[in-house]
């Protein structure tokens, strides 16, 4: 039994050195936890928040739209000099005033096409063609509809006996 | 003399003995109560004057509008000791032409980084979102674009 008992301890000596370190490690744990805990203070502090719903911006729209009812025996049989009015209307259904200005494409020489703001007058329309500069066609509101006149004038550039389509667009700018 | 009177005497001497060392029984007793008074806390809150506003309050937007959207907030700080941080929580909008940031602001005080460090009394602050629509041609026509929130948040510091 002695013997035994002999070998034992001294198989046991080796871990001694562990079992220090561990003591050691656990105490400086110790030590660094009451450390902590007097040191911090609560942990708890006040908080408090609001929140502010702003909403939602919603953007307009523009919409512009031309009608008319011209009539094609106005303009047919013109004769070079020779001036023909007809009205139309602008609608403004969009939710911002524009400014608008009107171009006109002619396919063939000789015509000259011009507008006007309001109802068409009695005497011909002067300024440039709208073919060559754009005509000014003032302001119109949202919601607002006006009328405008057209006029085509032959000169003596045209073909006779020729027929020619052509196109006025009203061009709308937004009003700041 | 016999046993039985020797012992009583014994007994009755030692009797004797014992009282005379024992002395009074009755002491004096006293106490006082200390009285600790009581604890108040002081408070951090912040409350809504009541819902914003647009300044303009623009319903259909075109390019070029601009507007302000305002809220203000009463802040209610007492302690002793009591600090805080306020600090507003925002994500920017940039969508279909829309942008919008927001900024606060209180009287008196300067923030650092976005965050105002204060100490205890009572602030005003002003929480401003500014919005701006800017399109060209035809170009994001009846969208809507949410905004989001501002979280204004306070936390006290140690």
């Amino acid at each position: 039994m002695r013997p035994m008992l002999f070998a034992r301890g001294a198989d046991r000596r080796p871990f001694a050195p562990v079992r220090s370190i561990l003591a050691t490690t656990s105490a400086v744990a110790v030590a660094v936890l009451v450390a902590a805990s007097l040191s911090a203070g609560s942990y708890a502090l006040w908080a408090d928040g609001v929140t502010t719903t702003v909403g939602s911006v919603t953007t307009g729209n523009t919409a512009l739209s031309v009608s008319h009812a011209f009539s094609t025996t106005a303009w047919s049989n013109l004769l070079p000099g020779e001036k023909v009015r007809q009205p139309f209307t602008v609608t403004n259904s969009g939710t911002v005033a524009h400014s608008l200005s009107g171009s006109a494409v002619v396919a063939a020489a000789g015509y000259e096409v011009r507008a006007v703001e309001g109802t068409c007058p009695a005497v011909a329309l002067s300024g440039a063609s709208a073919t060559v500069t754009p005509v000014a066609l003032g302001t119109i509101a949202s919601g607002a509809t006006r009328t405008m006149c057209l006029e085509v004038a032959l000169t003596a550039a045209a073909t006779p006996g020729s027929s020619t389509a052509f196109t006025f667009t009203v061009a709308g700018s937004q009003v700041p | 003399m016999n046993k039985l009177v020797k012992g009583s005497i014994a007994a009755a001497a030692g009797i004797t003995l014992l009282m005379g060392g024992a002395g009074s029984l009755a002491l004096w007793n006293d106490s006082a109560d200390l009285t600790g008074g009581s604890v108040s806390t002081g408070e951090l809150n912040i409350i809504s004057n009541g819902d914003g506003a647009w300044t303009d309050n623009i319903a259909l937007w075109v390019p070029g509008d601009e507007d302000t959207y305002t809220e203000t907030f009463t802040i209610e700080a007492a302690g002793d000791n009591l600090s805080f941080e306020l600090a507003a929580d925002y994500t920017a909008v940039g969508a279909n032409g829309v942008t919008a940031d927001a900024t606060v602001t209180i009287p008196g005080a300067t923030a650092v980084g976005g965050v105002f460090t204060l100490d205890a009394g009572t602030y005003v602050a002003t929480v401003t979102v500014d919005a701006a629509f800017d399109a060209t041609g035809t170009a994001n026509q009846t969208v809507t674009v949410p905004l989001g929130d501002v979280e204004v948040t306070l936390t006290q510091v140690p």
